[in-house]
């Protein structure tokens, strides 16, 4: 009997470790990620800092992009603003297309910078696929991140090979821990702001 | 009769354990997110619940369908639907719409309010499957039997407590013989 509770538990404790350690070791990070896992346009000094956690696949994210693009914009040209955009996947039951888009958005800004990244994001949106249905295959995503100015013969493989995966997961994680339930969650001067006073707080700005 | 209603206990409870478990093997970050979702755990738990709940899971599963150990199987699976029952319930009362995680999936959604009562309802007739095998955990078709016969058993005799078939028609065979020889 002990050896069996013996073997039984050894199993247990061997495949727990084996699961944590498919998910531990360094994170690649794209190259341009301003903070640990996102990528931010403006100046570092700017008087106020928005932050906007955003699913690609989600509709409200699309309608909340569409309300404030311009504004943040101007507010980032005139210097009153520094936006940070975190790509995360918390729509994984619609498929993996949220997944794809931003692993691409990680691949764009890894290679092309945070200003064709930020372009990229807006196309994204501006292109969204329907939540249930067939989803846009790597190709589109390519040719969107071409279109946005990033150079194809630096974004295929790392489109196609998820590269930047595990650096989603753990923003994805990082976001939940610092409270967000779903998409968009907005913070603006580090405190959560729900999107529709977000948005009014940034059109005032 | 009662060997049997444990053998269907066991494969029922086990067979859930095993699916639920399996489910969410391949992506341990979609169960660390189903354990946060219930805002119960301390964040420094969180990923350590999350990585081994579905491996917990996946063994008792196991356990029980093979019925090996199964008394001990049968008290951690209680146990653990004692405490799923008991989170339900915790963010249902609390107001937090979120995917149970109890088969994959997890954290904030809509509409989870109405799921909750027949989650419930599930969880409870499972933890009574598994409360009746902590009490009479000797089955029919189980591991158990063939591991942990007590010593000098005649093996073709199950070990549930009832003799065997062939060993019951020698009994009464024995018995009509002994009676026919008394003069």
């Amino acid at each position: 009997m002990g050896g069996v509770v013996a073997v039984v538990l050894a199993l247990i404790i061997g495949g727990v470790w084996f699961q944590i350690s498919r998910n531990s070791g360094p994170v690649e990070t794209p190259a341009n990620a301003s903070s640990e896992y996102g990528f931010s346009v403006g100046e570092d000094d700017a008087p106020t800092e928005v932050e906007i956690i955003a699913d690609y696949l989600c509709p409200a994210c699309a309608s909340f992009e569409g309300a404030t693009d311009e504004q943040l914009a101007a507010a980032v040209e005139a210097g009153k603003a520094k936006v940070t955009y975190f790509p995360v996947v918390i729509l994984d039951d619609y498929g993996d297309y949220s997944a794809r888009a931003a692993n691409a958005v990680g691949v764009v800004l890894d290679t092309a910078g945070p200003e064709v990244a930020l372009e990229f994001n807006r196309n994204l949106f501006a292109e969204q696929p329907a939540e249930a249905g067939n989803k846009p295959d790597d190709d589109w995503l390519i040719d969107l991140a071409v279109e946005s100015g990033a150079k194809e013969a630096d974004i295929r493989e790392g489109i196609e090979d998820s590269q930047f995966e595990r650096w989603i997961k753990e923003g994805t994680q990082e976001a939940q821990r610092r409270g967000m339930k779903g998409t968009p969650t907005i913070f603006i001067d580090g405190k959560m702001v729900d999107p529709a006073a977000a948005a009014t707080q940034i059109a005032a700005l | 009769m009662t060997p049997w209603i444990g053998t269907a206990a066991r494969l029922a409870t086990g067979a859930v354990w095993l699916v639920a478990g399996a489910i969410k093997l391949p992506d341990p970050y979609e169960s660390i997110t189903a354990v946060r979702a219930y805002e119960i755990l301390p964040e420094a738990v969180v990923p350590l619940v999350g990585h081994a709940l579905p491996i917990v899971e996946v063994a008792v599963g196991l356990l029980l369908i093979l019925g090996l150990l199964t008394r001990a199987g049968a008290m951690a699976s209680a146990v653990l639907f004692a405490i799923f029952v008991i989170g339900i319930a915790s963010v249902w009362m609390r107001g937090i719409e979120i995917d149970c995680g109890c088969f994959g999936g997890g954290g904030a959604k809509e509409g989870a309010f109405e799921e909750y009562p027949k989650e419930i309802a599930r969880d409870v007739a499972l933890l009574l499957a598994s409360l009746w095998l902590v009490w009479r955990p000797r089955t029919r078709l189980a591991l158990d039997n063939l591991l942990f016969r007590p010593l000098g058993r005649d093996p073709e005799r199950n070990d549930d407590g009832e003799p065997a078939q062939e060993e019951r028609l020698r009994q009464s065979r024995a018995g009509e013989g002994s009676h026919s020889s008394a003069p």
